[in-house]
C-alpha cells in the first residue's frame, strides 16, 4: 500500500462561513463552489479543492484525505487494512461527487480519526485564480502541504501511518515531541505528537513558491489583527521558514516557504529544538481542534 | 490521614516533593514564569499560584495578580487532574479548563506539569 499525498482535509466549524475571508484574502487560496450549503471549499492549484470546511456545532477534524494512485491501489489498501481488523466502508456516491473524486473508502485510525484514503480527484487545469496576488502554492506531487495531528498513542497511530506506506522522516524532542513522516519529496506530510486521550489537528501546513508570499500574509495577519501564534522562524528538520496563525476553526496555519525535499537515501535523524531561529510562540490561547480520543 | 486539598499544608507538602524530583526539577529548568489557577466551587481554596524559577516551584494558595499563565476550572476537575484521572490538554480539549496567556510558557512546562499526579499520588491527599 503506498498513499501517494495528502490530497485534500476537511474540517467542522460552526464558523466555516469566516473562511471565505480568510481562505482567498489571507492565505489566498480560491473560494469555489461545492456541493453541500453552508461548506466553504477552498482551491490552491489544479484541483477542485483541497481544504473543506463544513458546518458543525464544534471545530474538529472531520476527515483527512489521502492521494493513491489509482483504483487498483486503493483495492489493495482497503483490503490490507480490513485484514489487519480495521473497519473499511466505501464512500458513496454523493460523497465521491462532493469531494470530486473517483472513488473512496474510510477508515478510522486507532485514536478515532477520520481517514479517507481515494483516487481520481477532478483536475481543472488553468483554473486556479488566487485570492489575492501570489506566486502559488507548492503542491503537485507533494500534495497540498502537511498536517501535524494528536493522537492518543504514539506508537498505535506509528504502526497505522507505516501501514499506509508512510516512512520515518526525522524526530523532534523538545518542549513537546514530534515524529514526522514522508510519502513523497515533501520532508512531512504528516506530523504526530501525543497527549494521552487526546486527538485532533494541530496545524495545517502550506508551502508557498516565493518567500516573498509569506512577507506579504505575515504583513496582513498583523495589519488586519488576526491571532498570530508563532513569529516568522525557521524549523531545523525540514528547513522551512513560516510563521503559524489562528484560523477560524481553532487550529493552525502554518504558511511557509523553502522546505527541503527527501529522497529514498533518506536517514532519520532527531533535533531537541523545534526552531533554528525565531517561531517565538505569541499565540495566548491554546489551539482548539482537539477533541477527547477513542 | 491524609494531607487536605488545596489547603496550605498541601501547597507546602507539594512544593517540597517537587523540588525533591529530579525528573521535576529536569522538566521545569530554563523556565521562569507564574500560574494562576482558579478553582471554582472549592471547599479550601479558590485558587493557587505556582510560580516557576529555573527548575523549582514554589505553590501558594490564594490569588496572585500579573500571572503569566491563567487557568480557569472547577473543583471536581481539579480533583481529576491531580489523581491524573484527566490531563490538562484534554481538560481544555473538552471546555472543562480555561487557559489563556503565555503559551510559550504554559508548553514550555507541560512536561513538568504532566507529573504532578504521581508526584501528589505519593504525598497522599485527602479530596
Amino acid at each position: 500500500m503506498k498513499v501517494r499525498a495528502l490530497g485534500y482535509v476537511g474540517i467542522e466549524s460552526p464558523d466555516a462561513k469566516q473562511w471565505e475571508e480568510f481562505g482567498p484574502e489571507i492565505l489566498g487560496m480560491a473560494l469555489v463552489d461545492g456541493d453541500q450549503p453552508g461548506s466553504v471549499y477552498l482551491r490552491m492549484d489544479d484541483r477542485h479543492h483541497r481544504l473543506a470546511v463544513h458546518p458543525g456545532p464544534k471545530d474538529r477534524l472531520a476527515y483527512l484525505g489521502w492521494e493513491l494512485a489509482g483504483d487498483d491501489d486503493l483495492a489493495e489498501a482497503a483490503g490490507e487494512l480490513a485484514a489487519s481488523g480495521y473497519a473499511v466502508t466505501e464512500g458513496t456516491d454523493e460523497e465521491c461527487e462532493e469531494r470530486a473524486v473517483r472513488r473512496l473508502v474510510r477508515v478510522a485510525d486507532p485514536g478515532g480519526a477520520v481517514h479517507e484514503l481515494y483516487y481520481g480527484q477532478l483536475s481543472l487545469p488553468g483554473q486556479f485564480q488566487p485570492g489575492r496576488p501570489l506566486s502559488g502554492f507548492v503542491t503537485g506531487d507533494q500534495g497540498l502541504g502537511h498536517v501535524v495531528c494528536v493522537v492518543p498513542d504514539l506508537a498505535a497511530a506509528t504502526r497505522f501511518y507505516k501501514q499506509l506506506g508512510f516512512r520515518k522522516s526525522d524526530e523532534i524532542y523538545a518542549f513537546i515531541d514530534a515524529h514526522f513522516f514522508h510519502c513523497n519529496p515533501r520532508h512531512h506530510s504528516l506530523a504526530l505528537t501525543e497527549i494521552p486521550r487526546v486527538r485532533g489537528l494541530h496545524h495545517v501546513m502550506v508551502q508557498l513558491n516565493d518567500f516573498d508570499d509569506v512577507g506579504v500574509a505575515y504583513d496582513l495577519v498583523q495589519a488586519r489583527g488576526i491571532p498570530l501564534t508563532m513569529t516568522l522562524g525557521r524549523h531545523p528538520n525540514d528547513r522551512m521558514v513560516s510563521f503559524y496563525v489562528r484560523s477560524p476553526s481553532g487550529f493552525e496555519i502554518e504558511y511557509g516557504w523553502g522546505a527541503l525535499e527527501v529522497g529514498e537515501d533518506w536517514t532519520v535523524t532527531q533535533y531537541d529544538a523545534v526552531s533554528v531561529w525565531g517561531h517565538k510562540m505569541v499565540g495566548t490561547s491554546p489551539p482548539g481542534a482537539l477533541e477527547e480520543a477513542l | 490521614m491524609g494531607v487536605k486539598f488545596l489547603t496550605d499544608d498541601w501547597a507546602k507538602a507539594l512544593t517540597e516533593a517537587c523540588n525533591a524530583n529530579a525528573k521535576f526539577t529536569k522538566a521545569s529548568k530554563g523556565v521562569v514564569a507564574i500560574f494562576q489557577i482558579s478553582v471554582a466551587d472549592s471547599p479550601e481554596a479558590g485558587g493557587f499560584t505556582m510560580e516557576w524559577t529555573n527548575g523549582t516551584v514554589h505553590v501558594t494558595t490564594g490569588h496572585r495578580d500579573g500571572a503569566d499563565v491563567n487557568l480557569e476550572l472547577d473543583y471536581p476537575t481539579m480533583v481529576e487532574l491531580s489523581k491524573g484521572t484527566i490531563n490538562g490538554p484534554l481538560a481544555v480539549a473538552t471546555g472543562r479548563m480555561k487557559a489563556a496567556g503565555n503559551m510559550e510558557k504554559m508548553f514550555s512546562l507541560g512536561k513538568a506539569m504532566d507529573l504532578l499526579p504521581v508526584i501528589e499520588a505519593a504525598i497522599g491527599l485527602d479530596y
